[in-house]
C-alpha cells in the first residue's frame, strides 16, 4: 500500500513516515505542495495524507486540483485549523477525512487503513481471500486457521494481492506497491518474493492459489 | 453628585416655559376681557352722564339741577343713580338722593373731557365713575343777561354701580386660574408621556445592548424603522463602534486561532515523535538523535513564546523603549554583514544610498536592529537570485525614511494583499515557509516596534517584480547637532 505524505514541518513529517513504513506501507514524503501534486499526479497512491498551510500550494489547493481532474485517491487533512467551519472547509473540497494536530500516531494509523479498506470496499479490518485471512491491525496472517509468518515485504505483496483477489497484477504495479524506491529496473527481483510468498502460503500441502499468469504477471485466484 | 436626567430636564424646562407662556397669555386675556369690560361700562357712564350733565342749567342767574327733578320723578332710578355736582367757585356740590350725606370721589380734566375711574359707593359696593369738567347749559341766555358760564365751571361725577361687573371679573379671573393650572397639569401628564415614549427607544436600545451576550457583540443591533431620527444616528454611531470593536475581536480571534496552529504543529512533532520512538524497542543512538530532534521541536516552541512575549509586550506598551543615539546607515550595513553568507548563495549585492553625511536619530537601538535585521532578512530570502537588494535613507516632509527594496520571483499580489503582511501570522503560502523559521509574526513585530517609536511601516509594489518595505521615523527623532557617537 503507497501513501503520500505532505507536511512541511520537518520532525512532524519524518516521525510520520517512520512510522508508516514500520506499519508495512510505501511512503513518499515532501514539504513542498508543488512537489506534493507531482507525486499526486504521477503515482497511484492508496491514501494521501495533506498538510493544509504548505509552502507553495497548499494543501487545499492540491486537493482541489486533484478533484479536478477525476483523481478519487482518499485523501486526509492534517491541521491545526481546528474549527468546525474550517473542518467543513476542508471536507467540502474533497477530502476523505481530518485529522487536526496534535494527534496521536494511533489514531493517523487506524485512519489510513480504513481509508484504504474504504478504498477497497472493505468494511472491517479482517481481509479474506478464499481460506487466506488478513488482520490489518495486527498484521497477521492465516491460511486455512494455521499461522503464518511472514516480512515486511512478503505482507505488502500479500496485502496487495487480496485487496486486488482474482485480479491479474502486472510486475510493474506490484513493485510499485511493495518497494519504495522502484525505479523500473528490478521488476524480476519480484518473481523472487512471489516464490517466498507463494511457499509459505502452500502450508501443509495446501493447494496454490498463487499462479503466474505467463506474459502477464501474477493472480491471487480463490475462485477455486 | 447625580447624574442629569434628559427626561427630568425636559419634562421640568418644558413645563415651566409653557406654564409661563400660558399664564402670561391667561393675564393677557383677562386684562383685555377687563379692559373691554370696563370700556363698555364707561361708554355706558359717558352716555347716560352726557344726557344729565345737560341738565346742569343756568336759571335766574344760578345754577339749576334739572336732573333733580328727574330723579324726584323715578324714585326707583333715583336710588340707583349716583350724581354729585360741585360748583368749582363756592366749592359747594349737589347730590342724588342715593349718595345721601356721602360724597364721591372727585375727578375731573380739561373741559369737558371724561376721566373715569373706580370708586367705592356709599353702600360699600364697588363701582365706576366719570368726572367731568363742564359749564352750566346755558339755554337761554336772553334770559340771563350777563351770566358768564366760564365763572360757574362745574364738576359733574356720575357713578355706576359695577357689582356685577366685579363679580363677572371674578368669575372669569378663577375661570383662567382653573383653566391654566388644569391646562399646566394636562400639559405636565402630555409632556411626560411623550418624554416617556420619546425616550423608550433609547431605554430599549440599552436594554438590547446590556442584556447582549459577550459572543453576541460584534452583531450590530436592529434599528427598528419607527426609530426617532436623533436616535437613529446614536443607534448607527453605536453600530459603528460594535463593527470597529468586531473588527478587532476578529484579528485577536484570528491571532489567537493562528497562535494555537503555530503551537500545535511543533507539538504534533513532539508527540508523534515520543510515540513513533516508543512504539517498538530502538538503539540507544536512535533515542538520542530522536531527542535531539524534539529538543529541536521545543527550541521552535520556545522561540516563538518568546517572540509572542515580545509581540504582546509591545502591543501592550510595557516594553521599556530606550531612546539613545543611533547612526543608521551603520546600522543597516552592520545588519547586511551579517546576511552577507546567505546573500552570497543566491548571489545577491547589496545596494546603499545613504546621504553623505550620516543621520543620527534618536531611538532604541535593539529594537531598530530588530525591525532593519527582519526586513533585510525577508528581502533577503525572498529576492531573486542574482539581483541587488537597494537600502535607501532619506529625509522628506514626513520624517527620516528607511526603505528596503527587491525583487521577486513569485507574482506580487494587490497592494491591499501586502498591507496584509503586517498582520500577525500572514503568511503568504507561495513565499514563506515554515522550514526558514517563518511563522508571520515579524513583519507584524516590525509594525509594532515603529508604531511604538511614533512612526509608521508600509510596503508596496515598484513594478510588478519589486517589493518594497518603508520605514517612516518623525522628524523630531533627528539630531540637526552634529554628534558624535
Amino acid at each position: 500500500m503507497r501513501v503520500l505524505l505532505t507536511e512541511d514541518y520537518p520532525p512532524l513529517l519524518n516521525s510520520v513516515k517512520e512510522c508508516l513504513l514500520e506499519e508495512g506501507y510505501i511512503v513518499d514524503a515532501t514539504d513542498c505542495g508543488e512537489e506534493s501534486l507531482w507525486y499526486a499526479k504521477n503515482h497511484q497512491y492508496d491514501v494521501i495524507l495533506l498538510d493544509i498551510m504548505l509552502p507553495g500550494l497548499s494543501g487545499l489547493e492540491i486537493l482541489q486540483k486533484l478533484r479536478a481532474s477525476g483523481d478519487n485517491v482518499p485523501v486526509i487533512l492534517i491541521s491545526a485549523r481546528d474549527s468546525v467551519g474550517q473542518r467543513v472547509e476542508g471536507l467540502e473540497y474533497g477530502a476523505d477525512d481530518y485529522l487536526i494536530k496534535p494527534f496521536a500516531l494511533e489514531e493517523l494509523v487506524a485512519r489510513v487503513r480504513t481509508q484504504i479498506r474504504r478504498k477497497h470496499h472493505v468494511k472491517s479490518p479482517i481481509l479474506t481471500a478464499g481460506d487466506i485471512r488478513i488482520n490489518t491491525a495486527t498484521k497477521s496472517v492465516e491460511r486455512a486457521g494455521h499461522p503464518i509468518s511472514l516480512t515486511r515485504k512478503e505482507y505488502r505483496l500479500l496485502e496487495c494481492f487480496v485487496f486486488k483477489k482474482n485480479e491479474v497484477l502486472s510486475r510493474e504495479y506490484i513493485c510499485r506497491q511493495v518497494y519504495d524506491d522502484y525505479d523500473g529496473t528490478n521488476s524480476n527481483v519480484i518473481d523472487v518474493y512471489i516464490g517466498y510468498l507463494r511457499k509459505k502460503l502452500n502450508i501443509n500441502d495446501l493447494p496454490n492459489i498463487l499462479e503466474t499468469r505467463r506474459g502477464y504477471g501474477y493472480c491471487l485466484n480463490v475462485s477455486l | 453628585m447625580p447624574r442629569p436626567s434628559i427626561r427630568k430636564r425636559l419634562i421640568l424646562w418644558t413645563t415651566i416655559l409653557i406654564s409661563i407662556v400660558l399664564v402670561i397669555t391667561g393675564m393677557i386675556l383677562y386684562s383685555s376681557f377687563r379692559s373691554s369690560l370696563y370700556a363698555q361700562t364707561d361708554r355706558f357712564l359717558d352716555d347716560a352722564a352726557s344726557v344729565v350733565l345737560i341738565e346742569v342749567e343756568v336759571k335766574n342767574n344760578a345754577v339749576y339741577h334739572e336732573w333733580q327733578e328727574a330723579l324726584e320723578k323715578n324714585p326707583q332710578r333715583s336710588s340707583e343713580t349716583f350724581i354729585e355736582v360741585w360748583d368749582q367757585r363756592t366749592n359747594q356740590s349737589t347730590r342724588s338722593p342715593a349718595l345721601g350725606k356721602n360724597s364721591i370721589e372727585r375727578r375731573s380734566g380739561a373741559l369737558n373731557e371724561r376721566i373715569f375711574y373706580d370708586v367705592t359707593l356709599p353702600n360699600g359696593n364697588p363701582g365706576r365713575a366719570v368726572g367731568i369738567l363742564i359749564y352750566p347749559t346755558l339755554e337761554h341766555p336772553e334770559d340771563d343777561p350777563g351770566f358768564q358760564v366760564q365763572e360757574h365751571p362745574q364738576i359733574f361725577v356720575w357713578a355706576g354701580n359695577t357689582t356685577h361687573l366685579q363679580a363677572l371679573l371674578n368669575k372669569t379671573k378663577s375661570s383662567f386660574i382653573i383653566g391654566i393650572t388644569l391646562s399646566m397639569l394636562l400639559l405636565w401628564a402630555i409632556v411626560y408621556q411623550v418624554t416617556h415614549r420619546s425616550l423608550a427607544p433609547m431605554q430599549q436600545i440599552n436594554q438590547a445592548m446590556s442584556e447582549r451576550r459577550v459572543t453576541e457583540i460584534g452583531n450590530p443591533i436592529t434599528i427598528p424603522d419607527d426609530l426617532p431620527v436623533e436616535i437613529v444616528e446614536m443607534a448607527e454611531s453605536f453600530n459603528t463602534l460594535l463593527a470597529r470593536i468586531d473588527v478587532s475581536r476578529q484579528k485577536d480571534r484570528d491571532f489567537f486561532l493562528n497562535l494555537a496552529h503555530e503551537l500545535r504543529t511543533p507539538i504534533a512533532g513532539i508527540l508523534t515523535l515520543t510515540e513513533q520512538s516508543l512504539r517498538n524497542p530502538r538503539s540507544a543512538e536512535y533515542y538520542e538523535q530522536r531527542l535531539q530532534t524534539i529538543l529541536g521541536s521545543v527550541e521552535d516552541i520556545r522561540n516563538l513564546i518568546s517572540r509572542l512575549l515580545k509581540f504582546g509586550k509591545i502591543n501592550r506598551g510595557t516594553e521599556p523603549i530606550d531612546f539613545a543615539p543611533i547612526d543608521l546607515s551603520a546600522l543597516i550595513k552592520k545588519n547586511q554583514s551579517s546576511l552577507e553568507s546567505k546573500a552570497a548563495s543566491k548571489a545577491l549585492s547589496f545596494q546603499n544610498h545613504f546621504p553623505s553625511s550620516p543621520l543620527i536619530i534618536k531611538g532604541d537601538m535593539e529594537l531598530l536592529r530588530v525591525v532593519i535585521s527582519n526586513l533585510l532578512e525577508n528581502a533577503t530570502n525572498y529576492a531573486t537570485h542574482e539581483t541587488s537588494i537597494i537600502s535607501r535613507i532619506y529625509e522628506d516632509h514626513r520624517g527620516i525614511t528607511l526603505s528596503f527594496e527587491n525583487s521577486v520571483a513569485t507574482p506580487l499580489p494587490e497592494d491591499s494583499e501586502i498591507k496584509r503582511f503586517f498582520d500577525p501570522f500572514y503568511r503568504q503560502d507561495k513565499t514563506r515557509s515554515r522550514q526558514e523559521g517563518h511563522v508571520g509574526l515579524g513583519l507584524s513585530f516590525c509594525k509594532d516596534i515603529v508604531q511604538a517609536l511614533g512612526g509608521s511601516i508600509e510596503a508596496h509594489r515598484r513594478d510588478s517584480d519589486r517589493l518594497v518595505f518603508k520605514v517612516t521615523l518623525p522628524e523630531s527623532h533627528l539630531f540637526r547637532d552634529s554628534f558624535e557617537i
